[in-house]
Parts: structure tokens; C-alpha cells; sequence
């Protein structure tokens, strides 16, 4: 089972491999391209769906198998350069069914500023987004992203 | 007359004994409907059939005996919720616009009123011994008082986690001191032990036996609990471990269809000796009184179908209008439903969000505001004390057919936050936004339904004022000008007012030609000044000039064209006409401004007469009137 990213309106198809496209440029209707000079080559990079905040993100492992559990290291930053200081939190939900995951993602701060994500779970096929809602004040705001799993 | 039917209610209490009711067959059988019973709220009930019910909108206690006959047993109580007997041939009365009980004596006079300014609309009442147990719902927790009004302790508070609550609405205690409550917004039942430790709860959202959409009355007989289950329609009886034991009441599909089938039952009450249930349908003005079945086999086959879901479709209360699209609320579903809405029928084009605590869910689904231009629509969740702000992807003119995914979550704003951060000095509480208008300048004009007032934040959401504090206590929905000079505020509690200028000065706007204000609920602000209020109380509509004149009011109970049951949201549209949620008639009516109607769309069933009014005195199942 494979997981995939998409492009502007896309509805998520099976069959291309997160793996063979290798470096990723995502634009989810905000979403603008970062350098990628000096990151690894599979970081992605998204703008939450206000415009405050871009995200890079690299999965763990490259390809999702449906049922395994997988990861993500994060590289979350405010647009306007302006110092992050917000909270992050990480779900998925599959909107058309209206459920999320069974299980509770797990947020931990690395050393060199990173985030990282475990205990992410897909357990079930289908359409799939994944949500990074950072809050800053009283103002939480969204970014994401959509899996399509079979 | 209060003290004689009383005090036989109380000495027939006595005997009941723990496990009687087990032995014989379920309740669930229709006995019979008690109509025009306005807005009916919390009851008692006698062996005989006798009923004591509240009228919360009409403010009235009625005694409705087996015969049918009706007497006002007490006047000008302030929306009272529910009732409970004291000793001595007392009443015990919660009021939610004085946020205090109110203990009447033996004659109906008021002896006495307390909970004043720990309360905050309190909803269910039950008394054991010398305790007056209080369901209050808008503090989010139960207290508990003496008879003699003296609070002895509480617990609870807003939340999600074992003992917190979302708008508890009843709360019953069983022999062994147990209290059990209704957690409305949250879909569990809780238990608590006699000192207000969390014991267990059970239940969650969902339609499937066992399940609750927002719970309310709760009674407790023996080892029973009964719960009326309302967004299910329906009534289920659990053990005091939560096991399901049985379930009665089927959902109504027809207009004011009773005779077993239920609507949105709320208050709850069992005859002392277990064989008498009655159930308040406050949104079809009716009660139900209930028997036990014949305990016969068919009796079993038929009661299989009791208690699960039939399919319906309502609509509202709250609605948006912008441009092309129409959006209305479903807090059934906890989403807002958008359609297209250039075509004679609204098309269904996206379902935003669903229930759920976290970021992008809705507890609770009030007021919205549309900005087309954007195509962002603010949802206010008073439950979770947030507004959200979610995105139609796409532009307009592509809206052909349903894409579930069309909607996207954008941000939101925690008011209980922003109240620690900006507002803690002028709002005793966190906002729990019912209602939103936005000026020209993109400012927010918040209803607060927990403060009584109107919250202001700038375009970018910082705090700007309060306005109304003082005036308003329950405001349900506001309009706003769009050079933001003008607030038009409807408040079910003290009726319709404008604020207008730089200071915010205040003028009621009278009803006019329909009698006084009963439940004014939402209005609409015409590009000429002009403003259209609904009243969900008297069925109306009311129209006023810019200045705040009255002009009109039409409308009045009833499916007929032009007629309303329980009007709530208004707006209009881009050829200017309105468009009124017709709530308890599950349909959307439109209207010119001077009040002529325009067209009508919703369930066959509750559409018929005001599409085909030649077809008055034909049955609405004759298939006359087809399209």
C-alpha cells in the first residue's frame, strides 16, 4: 500500500510512488516552493491554509504501508520570519467518513529545533489528510496535506 | 389546589420500591397526546395521569388533568425549565432568565428564590431528602442546596474529561444517593457518588441503541434510568452500570405527528408507581404520556423497531446567505450544510465539518457569517467557546454537484483564551458565541450568550469592546450595519435593541402590531436600512423601517403558506428577498421584503400546503400535489 502527494485540486490517485518522486515540491492551493539547499532532498514543504506559517515536512519511511506505523520530522516556521513560539499539533482524518486515526500522535522537540511525530497510524485505506494545527495566542491555524491509501 | 394534588404526589412517592418496575412489562405503549402545550418544559406526573407542566416561554405552571381540563397554577415565572416537588406540598422551579430556583409554597405563592449569581440558566431540578439538586447548564455544573436554598457544595466545570460537562441538562439521584446526569454536550450520561465523586459514565455520539445525540431528562426509578434521548428521539433505559435495557419512541416524520412518535422529547417523568411515563416535546408545544405495553409477543416484535433511527431532514436554525450560496446549520450532524442557491430548489454542494472536540470539529453549531468574496465562512461553536473559520475551495463557477471535500478548515479562535488574554477585565466568563455579523471593516460582532452582551473584535481578532452589557442577558442572534454605526441585537429574554452611533446608544424596538416579543431569535439588516426579525414564540415574522418604525408583521402558527412553526434564522438574499428558516416545519420559506411569498423548499410532507394550497382538505399522503 502506497502512500502519494498531490498537486493544486487534485484528487489523490494510487500508483505513484512517494519514493520514486523523490524530491517533492507541494502546492496545496497556498503552498510555494522552498530552496532546498543544504535539507535533505525529501523534505516537503507546505503553507498553512491562512498563510502564516510553512511547514517542511520528510515522512518515515518514504513509502506508507497501509496498517504500519510511520513518522514524520517537521521543520515548521512563521512566513513573515517573525519567531515561530507557537504549539504544534498533529492529526489525520479521513473527512469523507468523518473519523480520525485510532491512535494519539506523539510530538516531541528535537535538539536542533525539529519536530518529530510518531505513533501516526492508517488503519484504513482511502483518503486520508494529515493536519498541522499550530496555535499562537488564541488563534490555532491549519496546514495539510492528503494521502491517498489502498 | 397546588397543596391538596401535591401533597397526594408525595405520599404516593413513598412506597416505591427498588426493583418493583423490573417485573413488569416495559413502558413504551402511546396512551395519549396533550396538545398546545407552548414551548412544554419540565413536568410531573401522578398515577391518575395528572400532569404539572411548565410553559417555558408563556412562563406558566399548568395542572392538566386526565380529563384534559387545564388549570394555571402559577404566572410570570422567568422561562422556567424544570420542577420538582418538596416536601410539604413545595415546588421547586428552575428559571433560566433569573438564573436562580424559585420554591413555591403550598398555594403557588413564592416563598422563596436562590442560586441568584451562582446559577446561570439552570435547566433540570430533582430533590431527595432535604437536597435540591441543580443541573446548571450555563456554568457547566451541578449544585446542590438545602430546601432552604442554602448551597451545600457543587462540582463540574466546561470540559470533555470524567466530571466535566457541556451543558448538563438534568440531573437525577437514585436511593443510594447517587447522582446521575445528562451531559447534553458532551452525549454521555455521568454518575457521581452522593458527594459529587465521579463513579462512570457511558454513551457517546451516535444513532445506534445505546448511543445519545444530546441527552436530557433523566429520571431514575428503582434500578432504572430513564433517559430522553433527544437528537435521537427517543427514550432509553439503562441499569445504573449503563447496561441498555430497553427503548421506546420512534422519530416523527410528519408535521406535529405524534401518538408515539416523538420530537426532540426533553423534560422526562415517571408516575410514582412506574406505570405512567410523560415526555415533553417542547419544539411541537405538546406532551406524551406513555404505558406500559401488553407484554404480549407482538408487543416485543413491534417494540423491536423502537428507538432507532428514521430517516428525516431538518433545517437550521441558523442560516447565511451570500451571493449564490445558501448555508444552513445542522447541529444534528454538528455541520453546516452549504447549497447553491441560484435555482428554485437550494442543491446541496458540501457539508462542512462534524462533531468533535478538536481543531477544525464543532460541538455546538450557532450563528455564521459568509464573505463571498473570500469565500470564508465563520462558524460560531458556543460549546466549545470558539469560533472557525473554514474555506470553499473552487469558485462559483464550478459549484455543480456534492464534493464532501470542497470546505477546508482554515483557523480559529479560542475565546476562552482570548478572554484570558485580552478581556479577562471587563467579561466574568468565557464567551460562548451564539451568533456573528461582520461590519464593512471586516470588525467580528459576537452574541454572547454566557456574559449577555455583544464581544467586538477587530478584522485581525484582537478585542476591541464590549456593547449591551447590562441591557442583554440571552441574545440569540444580531445584524450589524455595514458601516458598523448600527447593532440590532435579538435576545430571548428581554426582546429586540438597537445600538447605534460611536457610543453605542440604546433604543428597544417594540414588536408592534404582533403583541409583545416571546422568543425573538434572529433578524436580518436590509441594504435600505429596513429590519426583519423572526419570533419563534409567536410564529412571526416583523418587519421595521430604517429608523426602527414598525412596518409589518406576518406569519402565525401552521404549514400553510406564509404560516411558521418556530421561525428561527432570517437572511436575505441577492435579489433581496428573504428567506426564513421554518424550523419546527423542517422547510425554508422566502418572502419579498413587504412580506409576500415567494417560494418554499423542504420536505414534500411539510411543503405540500403551502405548494399546492388547493389541496387544504386532502390527506398529505394522497399523492395529489406530486411535482
Amino acid at each position: 500500500m502506497q502512500l502519494q502527494r498531490l498537486s493544486v485540486g487534485q484528487r489523490p490517485r494510487v500508483g505513484l510512488l512517494l519514493a520514486a518522486a523523490g524530491f517533492v515540491l507541494v502546492s496545496l492551493g497556498f503552498a510555494r516552493s522552498l530552496s532546498q539547499e543544504g535539507q535533505g532532498a525529501e523534505r516537503v514543504s507546505i503553507v498553512s491554509n491562512d498563510g502564516t506559517y510553512r511547514v517542511q515536512y520528510d515522512l518515515e519511511p518514504d513509502v506508507i504501508e497501509f496498517g504500519e506505523l510511520f513518522s514524520l520530522t517537521l521543520w515548521p516556521e512563521r512566513v513573515d520570519g517573525e519567531e515561530f513560539a507557537s504549539s504544534l499539533a498533529v492529526d489525520a482524518r479521513m473527512p469523507e467518513h468523518a473519523h480520525g486515526m485510532n491512535r494519539e500522535p506523539k510530538v516531541e522537540r528535537r535538539e536542533d529545533g525539529s519536530l518529530r511525530v510518531t505513533n501516526l497510524f492508517f488503519h484504513m485505506p482511502g483518503y486520508w489528510e494529515i493536519y498541522f494545527d499550530f496555535t499562537r495566542g488564541a488563534i490555532t491555524e491549519r496546514a495539510q496535506f492528503p494521502v491517498d491509501v489502498d | 389546589m397546588i397543596a391538596s394534588v401535591l401533597g397526594l404526589l408525595t405520599l404516593v412517592l413513598a412506597p416505591l420500591q427498588d426493583g418493583e418496575v423490573t417485573q413488569r412489562p416495559p413502558l413504551g405503549q402511546h396512551l395519549r397526546d396533550i396538545d398546545e402545550v407552548s414551548t412544554a418544559a419540565g413536568l410531573v406526573l401522578d398515577d391518575e395521569g395528572n400532569v404539572w407542566v411548565l410553559e417555558q416561554q408563556l412562563g406558566r405552571l399548568l395542572l392538566i388533568d386526565a380529563d384534559g381540563s387545564r388549570q394555571v397554577l402559577a404566572e410570570g415565572l422567568r422561562s422556567p425549565r424544570d420542577l420538582a416537588l418538596g416536601s410539604e406540598g413545595r415546588l421547586f422551579v428552575s428559571e433560566a432568565w433569573s438564573s436562580s430556583v424559585s420554591r413555591l409554597g403550598p398555594e403557588g405563592e413564592l416563598e422563596l428564590s436562590f442560586g441568584s449569581g451562582l446559577l446561570h440558566r439552570p435547566q433540570g431540578l430533582d430533590r431527595v431528602g432535604d437536597r435540591v439538586y441543580v443541573a446548571d447548564r450555563g456554568r457547566h455544573r451541578i449544585e446542590v442546596f438545602n430546601q432552604s436554598g442554602e448551597h451545600l457544595f457543587g462540582f463540574g466545570g466546561h470540559g470533555t474529561e470524567p466530571g466535566q460537562f457541556i451543558e448538563p441538562h438534568d440531573v437525577a439521584v437514585d436511593s443510594e444517593g447517587r447522582i446521575f446526569v445528562s451531559d447534553r454536550g458532551n452525549s454521555r450520561l455521568q454518575v457521581f457518588s452522593a458527594e459529587g465523586e465521579f463513579l462512570r459514565s457511558w454513551g457517546d455520539w451516535g444513532p445506534f441503541p445505546g448511543l445519545f445525540s444530546e441527552p436530557t431528562g433523566v429520571v431514575v426509578q428503582g434500578e432504572r434510568i430513564y433517559v430522553a434521548d433527544s437528537g435521537n428521539h427517543r427514550v432509553q433505559v439503562f441499569d445504573p452500570k449503563g447496561e441498555l435495557l430497553d427503548r421506546f419512541g420512534l422519530h416523527a416524520i410528519r408535521p406535529r405527528e405524534g401518538v408515539g412518535f416523538l420530537h426532540y422529547p426533553e423534560a422526562l417523568a415517571l408516575s410514582p408507581d412506574g406505570e405512567l411515563a410523560a415526555l415533553a416535546e417542547p419544539v411541537v408545544d405538546r406532551v406524551q404520556l406513555f404505558c406500559r405495553t401488553g407484554g404480549t409477543p407482538e408487543d416485543d416484535v413491534r417494540r423491536q423497531a423502537q428507538g432507532l433511527a428514521r430517516p428525516s431532514a431538518h433545517y437550521g436554525m441558523d442560516i447565511e446567505i451570500a451571493g449564490p450560496y445558501l448555508a444552513l446549520s445542522e447541529p444534528e450532524s454538528h455541520s453546516v450544510v452549504f447549497y447553491v442557491n441560484s435555482m428554485s430548489e437550494p442543491i446541496r454542494i458540501t457539508r462542512v465539518s462534524g462533531l468533535g472536540t478538536k481543531t477544525g470539529l464543532l460541538s455546538g453549531v450557532g450563528g455564521m457569517d459568509f464573505e463571498r468574496e473570500a469565500r470564508d465562512l465563520w462558524v460560531c461553536d458556543p460549546s466549545l467557546r470558539r469560533l472557525s473559520l473554514f474555506r470553499l475551495r473552487g469558485s462559483e463557477e464550478e459549484e455543480i454537484g456534492f464534493d464532501a471535500l470542497k470546505a477546508r478548515f482554515v483557523k480559529s479562535v479560542d475565546l476562552e483564551r482570548l478572554r484570558e488574554l485580552e478581556m479577562g477585565a471587563v467579561l466574568e466568563a468565557a464567551p460562548e458565541p451564539v451568533a456573528l455579523d461582520r461590519d464593512g471593516s471586516g470588525r467580528f460582532f459576537i452574541a454572547d450568550r454566557r456574559n449577555g452582551c455583544v464581544v467586538v473584535l477587530g478584522s485581525d481578532l484582537g478585542f476591541i469592546e464590549v456593547v449591551g452589557a447590562g441591557v442583554l442577558a440571552h441574545p440569540t442572534g444580531l445584524a450589524v450595519s455595514e458601516d458598523g454605526e448600527r447593532l440590532y441585537v435579538a435576545d430571548e429574554a428581554t426582546g429586540v435593541h438597537c445600538f447605534a452611533g460611536k457610543d453605542w446608544k440604546h433604543r428597544a424596538l417594540e414588536a408592534g402590531g404582533s403583541g409583545p416579543w416571546l422568543a425573538p431569535y434572529d433578524l436580518a439588516i436590509a441594504p435600505d436600512g429596513a429590519l426583519f426579525v423572526t419570533d419563534s414564540g409567536n410564529h412571526t415574522v416583523t418587519a421595521f423601517d430604517a429608523e426602527g418604525e414598525w412596518l409589518r408583521s406576518w406569519g402565525g402558527a401552521g404549514l400553510e403558506r406564509g404560516q411558521f412553526y418556530k421561525p428561527r434564522g432570517i437572511a436575505l438574499d441577492q435579489r433581496g428577498n428573504l428567506t426564513v428558516v421554518d424550523h419546527a416545519n423542517h422547510r425554508g420559506q422566502t418572502f419579498t421584503p413587504e412580506g409576500e411569498y415567494v417560494g418554499i423548499f423542504g420536505l414534500r410532507l411539510y411543503t405540500r400546503l403551502a405548494r399546492y394550497p388547493h389541496l387544504k382538505d386532502k390527506p398529505a399522503d394522497s399523492g395529489e400535489g406530486e411535482e
